[in-house]
């Protein structure tokens, strides 16, 4: 027994030994693509640098100025946290609404899903210029349906109006990711056990009440996963920003990346644009963390 | 310091090696996309380089324009792998990037005899406050003219116009015809800046804009030249004559208005007789800003710059990179571009006889123009330059006064009006 111990143990530190080597090209990528452009990030944040003079140390006087002097960075994160409070409803809430309506055996649900989920074969760079024109205020085919229909009164700049701008891109972004969610649910729902179900009808709960005591908490782990990649998608969110609007007008759709990008590359200021950066990063892993701590709650 | 920042900046420096290696000489060289018509003959001007340069390989890093000027350049300098030569649209880049060190001067290549082979509107933009050049001008450009359709103008008796009371009845006549008078779209802040820009270098003249948006210390954004400008782009809008909700709309879907016909007019610059289809190309027209009331610039004024080439001053082959930049700018190499819808700098080369209406047409603007100013985003400070955009933005869309907006852009420039001075 004595001499096996020391074998085993042997025997486990060549296995750990192999792991580790096997695992350091990966680890030796991660840290060169992912670890040090942060750490990167890090360092810029604290320079004045325009990328053409010689940088200067600036300390934390690009944080002061993010937090102190800078209000589009801060209404940046009130656009973003809007825009991800609209997707939640529009992306999670009708993924689901979806997914359980098609769940139901209707005709054609096939068809139907197919057709939620086809906006998520197009990319976001497609999906912006698409909806540009769609929404185009004079010559758009929204307006002029709307105006065809004699609904003159709506027919509004959509994208030009920072009124309804926000919104405008939140609904489209909708448009995108509802099928997605839709197609999570859909997967979800598929493993609630039938005889569940069966045995709510037989004691004659409602479709409603059957969704609301059985299904949701059946539910739980497909949403909380749902919501957190909708609020961490949701303040990573760049492309289709970027595409309808860039922020416009007036910042009213500016969110903190595409502010970041201004600040860094067009306006030349990559240590405050590095700052933005590793503020995002920072804000973003604290959401992560709070939406998987909410969402591993005991029931 | 700056060593350690661009190395580690990017990865790219592990590999952006401009070198002289057994494999031979290779010149990095950094341009925007030239274009579709204009691609074949500029690669082909690189391959007849190369071919009198045994040895010497010249390496394309060409990009979209959007990206290259927001951050394509600038990442190849902050990555620490600075191309040999890079594109650059003539003014305050040039300015900065000379000023920072990067930039090798080229005077001595431009004696006076020599500049006078070039436009005149070429040298404002390439050279510093004091003569030295540091940009090779390829190409001259227009920021801004109203192009037109002659279809659509035949079509509704339109005409274009020379003085402001014209134009006023021409947009008039437009909309009651059923056309958008003015397709702008503003999402990108610059279509709308330029116009309202130059409108005001007209309205100021030339100096004056230069003054204003030169953050000379006796002048300011609300300038009556300014307001002026700002007040006859408000009465635009107040009168309906502007497309619906410019801000939300791309420069892209604004130039579709024109193309679709639903527009009459579109402000912008050269460029878009080269982005268009040639057979589109032959229908369209274009004309200057009209004469503004008391305005103090020449009617010929135009917002217009130079594009060109810089060299790396670091560059261990600066005198490869000059000769690669003379070939590109003699006299037969820019008469091929010319044949594919290019606006050379050199007064010889004017478009040919088989061009499009409208290159000639700017063509004839160029040569006319007694003085020129810059786009406020290509010529002068970012933080101005942002200032200017912001305000046109606001007042496009009615949310301010021309005198609010310009009063409210001058405060945020107010400090640095004040260093300037100091």
């Amino acid at each position: 027994m004595k001499g096996r111990l020391p074998n085993s143990a042997a025997s486990v530190s060549t296995e750990q030994r192999q792991l580790r080597l096997l695992a350091l090209p990966a680890l030796a990528l991660y840290l060169l693509f992912v670890v040090g452009p942060i750490l990167a990030a890090g360092v810029l944040s604290l320079f004045h640098w325009d990328g053409i003079t010689p940088p200067r140390f600036a300390g934390a006087a690009n944080y002061l100025r993010a937090f102190l002097a800078d209000p589009i960075f801060a209404r940046s994160f009130l656009n973003n946290s809007l825009y991800v409070l609209i997707t939640l409803v529009v992306e999670v809430g009708f993924g689901l609404l979806f997914a359980w309506a098609l769940q139901a055996r209707l005709p054609g649900a096939g068809l139907w899903r197919a057709l939620f989920f086809s906006p998520m074969v197009l990319s976001l760079v497609v999906v912006g210029l698409l909806w540009s024109f769609v929404l185009n205020p004079d010559a758009g085919l929204l307006n002029v349906t709307l105006r065809g229909l004699g609904l003159d009164a709506l027919a509004r700049p959509w994208l030009g109006d920072d009124r309804s701008a926000l919104a405008t891109v939140s609904l489209v972004s909708g448009w995108r990711y509802a099928g997605f969610y839709m197609a999570l649910f859909a997967a979800g729902l598929s493993r609630i056990p039938p005889e569940v179900l069966e045995a709510g009808r037989l004691d004659g709960a409602s479709e409603a009440t059957l969704f609301r005591r059985i299904t949701l908490p059946f539910l739980a782990p497909v949403t909380a996963i749902a919501v957190l990649l909708c609020i961490t998608g949701g303040f990573q969110s760049f492309d289709l920003f970027f595409v309808m609007t860039d922020g416009q007008p007036y910042h009213s759709t500016e969110i903190p990346t595409t502010w970041m990008i201004k600040k860094a590359f067009n306006r030349q200021s990559l240590g405050y644009g590095s700052a933005l950066g590793v503020l995002l990063t920072l804000f973003v892993a604290a959401v992560g963390i709070w939406s998987r701590r909410l969402g591993s709650r005991p029931e | 310091m700056r060593g350690v920042l661009a190395g580690i900046g990017t990865a790219g420096a592990l590999a952006g090696c401009h070198s002289s290696s057994g494999s031979g000489t290779v010149l990095r060289f950094a341009t925007t996309n030239p274009g579709e018509q204009l691609r074949g003959p500029f690669r082909a001007a690189i391959r007849s380089f190369e071919k009198a340069h045994p040895g010497v390989r010249v390496e394309l890093l060409e990009m979209d324009d959007d990206v290259y000027q927001k951050m394509g350049l600038l990442t190849l300098f902050v990555g620490g792998t600075p191309p040999d030569i890079y594109f650059q649209w003539g003014g305050f880049q040039v300015r900065q990037y000379a000023a920072a060190g990067y930039a090798l001067d080229l005077s001595s290549e431009f004696p006076p005899e020599r500049r006078s082979e070039y436009l005149a509107t070429c040298w404002p933009s390439a050279t510093q406050d004091d003569g030295r050049v540091f940009l090779w001008p390829n190409s001259a450009s227009v920021t801004v003219v109203l192009w037109y359709r002659k279809s659509i103008f035949q079509k509704h008796g339109l005409e274009s116009a020379d003085t402001w009371a014209d134009f006023l009845a021409l947009c008039r006549k437009a909309r009651d015809a059923g056309l958008v008078p003015l397709a702008v779209g503003n999402r990108e802040l610059w279509p709308g800046a330029n116009l309202a820009a130059g409108l005001a270098a007209r309205q100021a003249g030339s100096a004056g804009y230069r003054a204003v948006l030169g953050l000379d210390r006796t002048r300011r954004l609300d300038d009556p030249a300014f307001l002026a400008a700002f007040t006859a782009l408000d009465d635009l809008r107040a009168q309906g004559f502007i497309s619906t909700g410019p801000n939300g709309v791309g420069v892209d879907e604004a130039r579709s208005l024109l193309e679709q016909g639903r527009a009459a007019l579109h402000p912008t610059g050269d460029w878009l007789a080269s982005e268009v289809d040639p057979a589109d190309a032959a229908d369209l027209d274009c004309f200057r800003l009209p004469v503004l009331p008391d305005q103090q610039g020449d009617p010929s004024a135009l917002l217009a710059l130079s594009t060109g080439y810089m060299i790396y001053r670091q560059t261990r082959h600066p005198e490869l990179c000059l000769e690669l930049l003379r070939h590109l700018g003699s006299a037969p190499v820019q008469r091929e571009f010319t044949r594919h819808g290019h606006l050379s700098g050199l007064r010889a080369l004017g478009p040919e006889s088989d061009a499009s209406g409208g290159a000639r047409r700017i063509w004839g603007f160029l040569e006319e123009a007694k003085e020129t100013a810059l786009a406020p985003d290509i010529g002068f400070n970012l933080e101005v330059s942002d200032a200017f955009l912001d305000a046109v933005s606001l007042l496009l869309d009615g949310r301010q006064s021309p005198a609010a907006a310009l009063q409210a852009a001058e405060r945020q420039i107010a400090a640095l009006r004040g260093a300037s001075a100091s």
